[in-house]
């Protein structure tokens, strides 16, 4: 199938990209390490913004915990890496769980407005509890992974680890949304009365989609941590809440290789954009303002569609 | 000995100053076919509203098998066995017909997330046993040849069938029907009275049925309650029903001659 040979030739470019560009700069290379954070963070937000249709605006906060959790844990406590990312993960999730159940009661704007002030907290805490984390100064000399005795020392080890953890996260919420699960989160995201009429129980989606939107983000959290070495309250402003919730808007809410797309677009165009540093913010709005007038859907929004929830193969429709 | 299925007793609705309901008692009977009418803002859709629990009651009592469920939530409802149809009709209008039909399916409602992700064999044969089993709910109401079309994209007849094949996925006992007929012409009406009474007598579901159409209530109903400013002010036999002056004057008007 066409398909197939697509999603191979992808492959086989995304592996040899860092020998490619590698040669080229290490710049390019990072920018792809960024597209796959903001990826994984992307994704996540999906399953909670996408497909449970609950307007969260607090995405970085769940990415800063994360980010913190692994650099405690690397810096304290001298665990593997590998051991502490699931756990950064499911700390994350964890507090996904947690802000989602009281604010699953809240709609449209308010839910906003509580995930907005839920983020501005949490980073608030990053400045301000100086003892564990100390405060605006950052947590600096956290580890590199390790691996079979090789300590990761180039990004071309972070590039790879990232593609891996991109595609896991995007097989395990593929297979999420494509499940039963999926098709509850839309109902609810379409009609919450009638999902509760049809039996499904809406608080149960919706705080199990803060749970995986924030556990994934955890994921991301923990790599950035550990690729950077370096975790400060600074990359976790509500504008990367908001440039987060820009990315998979623009990309298609409810598509997950649409969240891909966006996050790669919101990556590139500001490195593009840097000489016109000063108008970057305003021509970043002025596109995604147009994308909501022209193109709501997303550049790959849900018309695009091709299986059917049990993973079927649809047929005719929507040609 | 379990006669009536569902109880009402002295139940009252209130918005505001508005009583939606006032002090209705009902029974729904096993293997009944009750049909409620009444003018327009009778109380109907309210009534509905709460036997699902959408609404919790101002005051009184609901009974379903001898069981209190005045504050229980709509989705243990739908459990215990009671499904409804929406007098708008209420789709996912961009999914498919099946995948409006699965959404109800008791073993849709009920997957994990580890189970999902492993999506092993075992998965796979019990999902395709649901689809099976909500293709036949489509057969039932005739749109099985259309599974695979938007929901959005049926005509409005049609919609109507499918909201009736999605709360049947629901496994329902006790089935709520409002306003099914609206918008059907005369042919589409006749194949629907069979259909409703191949539910009530194949398949043994209790229907209550909401409908303005005098013709299609008279020839289907084993019983019928009228209602009119939120009270009940009749309850019988379509043949007593059409010779109840309070009936007659009320609602009927010079419709039908008695
Ligand atoms: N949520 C609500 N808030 C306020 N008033 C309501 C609400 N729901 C219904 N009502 C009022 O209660 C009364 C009964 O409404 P209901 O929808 O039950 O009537 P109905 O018999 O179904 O009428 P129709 O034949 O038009 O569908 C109406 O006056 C309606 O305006
Ligand atoms: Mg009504």
């Amino acid at each position: 199938m066409n398909r197939k040979l697509f999603v191979l030739i992808i492959a086989a470019l995304l592996l040899a990209l860092p020998l490619l560009l590698g040669q080229v700069s290490e710049f390019w290379l990072h920018v792809m390490i960024m597209i796959g954070i903001f990826s994984i963070l992307s994704m996540g937000l999906n399953v909670i913004i996408g497909y449970a249709g609950q307007f969260a605006l607090g995405h970085a906060a769940f990415y800063g915990i994360g980010a913190y959790t692994a650099a405690l844990l690397l810096i304290n406590y001298d665990l593997s890496f590998w051991l502490v990312l699931p756990i950064s993960a499911i700390v994350t999730g964890f507090f996904g769980f947690l802000l989602g159940t009281p604010v699953i009661r809240l709609r449209g704007d308010y839910l906003g407005i509580v995930t907005l002030g839920f983020g501005e907290i949490v980073r608030l805490i990053f400045v301000n509890w100086v003892d564990v984390t100390r405060g605006p100064m950052g947590l600096p000399g956290i580890p590199a992974p390790e691996l079979f005795g090789y300590s990761f020392s180039g990004k071309i080890e972070f590039y790879y680890l990232i593609l891996v953890l991109v595609v896991i996260t995007y097989f395990v919420i593929n297979r999420i949304v494509h499940s039963g699960i999926g098709l509850n989160m839309l109902t609810i995201r379409e009609d919450e009365r009638l999902a509760a009429s049809i039996g499904i129980r809406p608080n149960k989606y919706k705080i199990m989609a803060f749970t995986i939107g924030a556990f994934f983000a955890g994921i991301a959290g923990a790599f950035w941590a550990a690729y950077i070495s370096y975790v400060s309250p600074d990359a976790f402003r509500y504008l990367d809440s908001v440039n987060i919730l820009a990315m998979v808007i623009l990309g298609g809410s409810g598509n997950l290789a649409g969240s891909i797309l966006g996050a790669s677009i919101l990556v590139v165009t500001p490195e593009l954009l840097r000489y016109v540093s000063e108008y970057r913010m305003l021509l970043l709005g002025l596109a995604i303002v147009l994308m909501m007038i022209f193109k709501p859907t997303g550049f790959w929004g849900e018309k695009h569609r091709k299986l059917n929830f049990y993973g079927k193969v649809q047929k005719g429709e929507g040609k | 000995m379990m006669e009536n299925v569902l109880e009402l007793e002295r139940v009252s609705v209130k918005f505001g100053g508005l009583v939606a309901l006032n002090e209705v008692d009902l029974t729904v009977r096993r293997g009944e076919i009750l049909s409620i009418i009444g003018p327009n803002g009778a109380g109907k859709t309210t009534l509905f509203n709460i036997m699902t629990g959408i609404y919790t009651p101002t005051s009184g009592q609901i009974r379903y098998k001898n069981q209190l469920i005045n504050k229980l939530k709509p989705y243990k409802r739908v459990g215990l066995g009671i499904a409804r149809t929406f007098q708008n009709t209420r789709l996912l209008k961009n999914m498919t017909v099946l995948e409006n039909v699965l959404v109800a399916h008791k073993e849709v409602n009920t997957e994990g997330v580890f189970a999902s992700i492993l999506a092993r064999s075992s998965l796979k044969q019990k999902r395709q046993a649901i689809v099976q089993e909500c293709m036949e709910k489509l057969e039932i109401v005739g749109l099985a040849d259309k599974a695979d079309q938007l929901a959005g994209s049926l005509p409005y007849g049609e919609q109507r069938l499918l909201e009736i094949a999605r709360a049947l996925a629901t496994g329902c006992e006790l089935l709520l029907l409002d306003e099914p007929a609206a918008g059907m012409n005369q042919t589409e009406k006749r194949e629907l009275i069979k259909k409703i009474l191949q539910l009530s007598k194949q398949y043994h579901i209790e229907v209550l049925l909401i409908e303005h159409d005098i013709q299609m209530i008279m020839e289907i109903s084993d019983r019928i309650v009228v209602l009119n400013y939120g009270q009940k002010i009749a309850e019988g036999t379509p043949s007593e029903i059409q010779n109840d002056p309070l009936v007659i004057q009320a609602y009927l008007g010079g419709e039908v001659e008695a």
